[in-house]
């Protein structure tokens, strides 16, 4: 079970600390009328996707330039390898939460609201760890269980 | 859509990937110290206890335990998933370690429609494995 930000510390009742800082306010939703109140024609709409996203972002100063997904036009980090772990090598159906909240990610990102991908990117990974702290309490209260009874009644074994 | 520019920050630390590794290398041990095929050794999957069903993880446990041994015909039978799993886990290792060198690696698969594939299939064979005789049952 590797981990992605909080190597060894897989108890859900602590949070990660993460490395996204508070998201700043959004830009993108204060500014409907983009490209409105100019005299000229608004410029032709952008393509979908990273690139876009970042020049649209980069001159309203959006976020701080310190870190890794800060919001400084960097699509946060789906966090899907929590929900692939725990998922495949753990349990439902808290990895599956995971997992849809990870897949949110690119669909807010390339809507143009950054503050939801964030929110999704975070969820994704509490629901991953709530599925891990889940999985390990299981496991070792069965083992617990077993060592204490010394006669495990188990029929299957994940 | 997975193509979103590497970060390549070099102030990124080597946190991610180290850490990680630790993680990976401290279950393979536990794995080869108490083998999983020993039924009660690692307990029960909570969903199968509850359900009598088996879930897309049931068999993943036995599964990394093959392919620790070399085993990938038993690993794909226990868990046909686990390997492929390893090979995107392993894909977004290299990635987080290129991103602390600050070398450009392509980024693993994590896009929109990579993830609503994932589901599918996710779904698909939880109920492949449930089907009476399935190959695919751990």
């Amino acid at each position: 079970m590797s981990t992605s930000d909080v190597p060894a510390q897989p108890d859900p009742e602590q949070p990660a600390p993460s490395n996204q800082p508070p998201a700043p306010p959004p830009p993108y939703g204060q500014q409907p009328g983009y490209g409105q109140a100019q005299p000229f024609p608004p410029p032709p709409p952008p393509p979908p996707g990273y690139g876009a996203q970042q020049q649209f972002a980069a001159p309203q100063g959006f976020g701080s330039p310190a870190g890794y997904g800060s919001g400084a036009g960097l699509k946060p980090d789906p966090n899907l390898v929590w929900g692939i772990l725990t998922t495949v090598f753990c349990c439902l159906p808290a990895g599956i939460v995971s997992i849809v909240y990870a897949a949110k990610v690119d669909g807010l990102w390339n809507a143009g609201d950054a503050i939801g991908a964030q929110q999704a990117s975070k969820n994704a990974r509490t629901w991953a760890l709530v599925s891990l702290g889940v999985s390990v309490a299981v496991v070792g209260g069965i083992i617990l269980i077993g060592l204490l009874s010394s006669s495990s009644g188990n029929s299957y074994n994940p | 859509m997975a193509d979103e520019v590497s970060t390549a920050l070099s102030t990124t630390s080597w946190r991610v990937p180290v850490g990680s590794a630790a993680a990976t290398g401290l279950l393979a041990a536990a794995l080869l110290l108490r083998d999983p095929h020993t039924q009660g050794n690692w307990g029960t999957c909570p969903f199968f206890a509850v359900t009598g069903h088996y879930c897309p993880g049931c068999g993943s446990l036995r599964a990394c335990q093959d392919l620790l041994t070399g085993h990938l015909g038993a690993a794909w039978s226990s868990n046909a998933l686990v390997p492929l799993a390893v090979v995107w886990l392993a894909w977004w290792w290299v990635a987080r370690a290129a991103d602390a060198t600050g070398a450009q690696v392509r980024r693993e698969p994590s896009g929109k429609w990579f993830i609503r594939g994932l589901l599918a299939t996710l779904l698909l064979f939880t109920v492949a494995r449930n089907l009476p005789g399935s190959p695919l049952a751990p």
